[in-house]
């Protein structure tokens, strides 16, 4: 019954959400059409995607995506298993969650944007500049998730385990992985997303290639069709990537936490 | 072996200190006890008298400062599956297991073939009476019921000696009773060693073989109490004068005059 509600309730918001979606995609085409707004500054919806069908056909585009991917790829593969490492340490030992935690906290509210001048004296403005900056971007956001994950834990479960005599590799494998699953994967989404994020930023910062570089370019020249192209297609696989993961991390979270933890 | 394993539990002489210099707490002082085999010994006082301290000893889940605790005549040191199930407060099940599953969960900690687990697993739902409901997810069980899956996880490996700390403080005096009457039948079906660890004197005096009657500050057995309820106990001995007198005396020993200001 309660089930069936809460249900209910998320298809009702599913749906909102698509209107939303839709009538924001319809406002847009007519406010084009219509010329409300400049076409030439805002074009409408339909011209965008033809845009963005060319540019997804242009070779040299292609090669920018392959570059931007390979970059996030990258450093994503590199800063979830660090981070989350770096939070399980940390979560599983007092001495050096004192030691640092304010340097950690610190550092995460520092906008990290600030030193990306740095990162390029330091590494140039290739491939590892981007990636060491995305990395530093997602780590500090990383690391409090796998905090976080070690904290949700139940203690009584760990007990348990360990008075029927669970060794601690048993203890890991079998309660703290199921159980801490739901957070490790927001720290695996938020590593993508930060990810990206940071490839992006550094990529319009400085860079002679990749999609972030076109963005600039074509905003710096006024050419808005295939400025909003390149920024739709950011945002779609951004989106689908998101949800996807979200669809994933909450089926985990009903699976390891339903119910009460009785 | 030296000594007949007569007794199944032997503590002598514990002690457990937390902490050091100034801030040393004595939880627990000179703490003896035996338990013979097939008895159900039931240990009450009120809240910090050490009792806990005492069930994580025994469990060892928590190492002893001085004394000595014996299982089956032999001193532990840490966790002994084989001898000692422990079923806590909350049931901590496994919320992604089934009931069933939940139940095989220590001998999946060993090398008991899949086979033998679900078998004894299945054999132990039949002994608390849920064996329709092994399929069934901890949220879709009630409060009794998860209690009493709690209880068939601590008995598969068929222990020696079956902890219970404070196995039915969170549940509601209805179901509380209808488990004292299931733990009681549980007890007599499986003719396990029982140590159960309350704080309701009703519980202690109802259930048990010999009441510890146990004082704080340090936490220390200030009484064994004898209970010579005939067995099986029916649930109308609850309201009989016998009952309602060994709890007065406990209660009498548990209310110094310096506990009224709580009161």
């Amino acid at each position: 019954m309660t089930h069936q509600l809460s249900t209910q309730k998320i298809w009702l918001a599913r749906l909102w959400r698509a209107g939303f979606v839709l009538g924001l995609a319809l406002v847009w085409e007519t406010s084009g059409r219509l010329a409300w707004i400049d076409p030439e500054l805002l074009p409408p919806l339909s011209r965008i995607f033809k845009m963005l069908g060319r540019l997804l056909s242009d070779h040299r585009f292609r090669g920018d995506i392959v570059i931007t991917v390979l970059e996030c790829l990258t450093a994503f593969l590199i800063v979830v298993p660090l981070g989350l490492f770096s939070g399980f340490s940390l979560a599983e030992s007092p001495k050096l969650y004192k030691l640092f935690s304010p340097v950690l906290q610190l550092l995460m509210t520092v906008p990290k944007s600030i030193f990306l001048p740095v990162f390029i004296l330091l590494f140039g403005i290739d491939f590892s500049e981007k990636v060491i900056f995305a990395i530093v971007l997602s780590y500090f956001i990383i690391v409090p998730t796998g905090i976080a994950a070690v904290q949700s834990i139940p203690s009584g479960l760990v007990a348990m385990a360990r008075s029927f005599g669970a060794t601690q590799s048993q203890i890991y494998l079998r309660i703290y992985l199921p159980c801490a699953m739901p957070l490790i994967l927001s720290g695996v989404r938020l590593g993508l997303i930060f990810s990206m994020h940071g490839i992006i930023f550094a990529e319009m910062y400085a860079s002679s290639e990749g999609i972030g570089r076109n963005i600039l370019n074509w905003g710096e020249s006024f050419d808005m069709e295939r400025l909003f192209a390149a920024v739709m297609l950011v945002l779609i696989v951004t989106v689908l990537i998101n949800e996807t993961l979200q669809a994933i991390e909450t089926y985990a979270r009903r699976r390891t936490l339903s119910g009460a933890m009785h | 072996m030296n000594t007949t394993p007569h007794h199944v539990v032997d503590v002598s002489h514990l002690s457990k200190t937390f902490g050091d210099g100034k801030t040393a707490f004595r939880a627990l002082n000179d703490v003896s006890l035996q338990i013979k085999q097939g008895r159900f010994v039931s240990v009450v006082g009120p809240s910090g008298c050490g009792k806990s301290t005492l069930m994580q000893m025994i469990s060892g889940l928590v190492p002893t400062t001085q004394g000595n605790i014996q299982i089956d005549g032999k001193t532990i040191t840490g966790p002994q599956p084989e001898k000692i199930g422990v079923v806590f407060q909350d049931a901590l099940l496994l919320p992604w297991k089934t009931a069933l599953e939940n139940i095989e969960f220590p001998l999946s900690l060993g090398d008991t073939p899949v086979a033998e687990r679900q078998e004894r697993a299945r054999n132990m739902l039949k002994l608390v009476g849920l064996k329709d409901v092994g399929h069934r997810y901890p949220h879709e069980l009630s409060g009794g019921m998860r209690q009493r899956v709690a209880i068939a996880r601590g008995l598969v490996r068929n222990p020696s000696l079956l902890l219970m700390d404070e196995p039915f403080g969170a549940l509601d005096e209805q179901t509380r009773t209808r488990m004292w009457g299931e733990l009681l039948r549980i007890h007599e079906q499986s003719g396990t060693t029982i140590l159960f660890i309350t704080h309701s004197l009703v519980e202690s005096v109802f259930l048990a073989d010999e009441v510890l009657v146990m004082a704080s500050n340090p936490g220390r057995i200030i009484e064994r109490i004898e209970v010579d309820l005939p067995r099986p106990r029916d649930l109308k001995l609850l309201g009989s004068e016998r009952l309602g007198n060994l709890r007065n005396h406990i209660w009498d020993l548990i209310a110094k005059p310096d506990d009224e200001i709580d009161a």
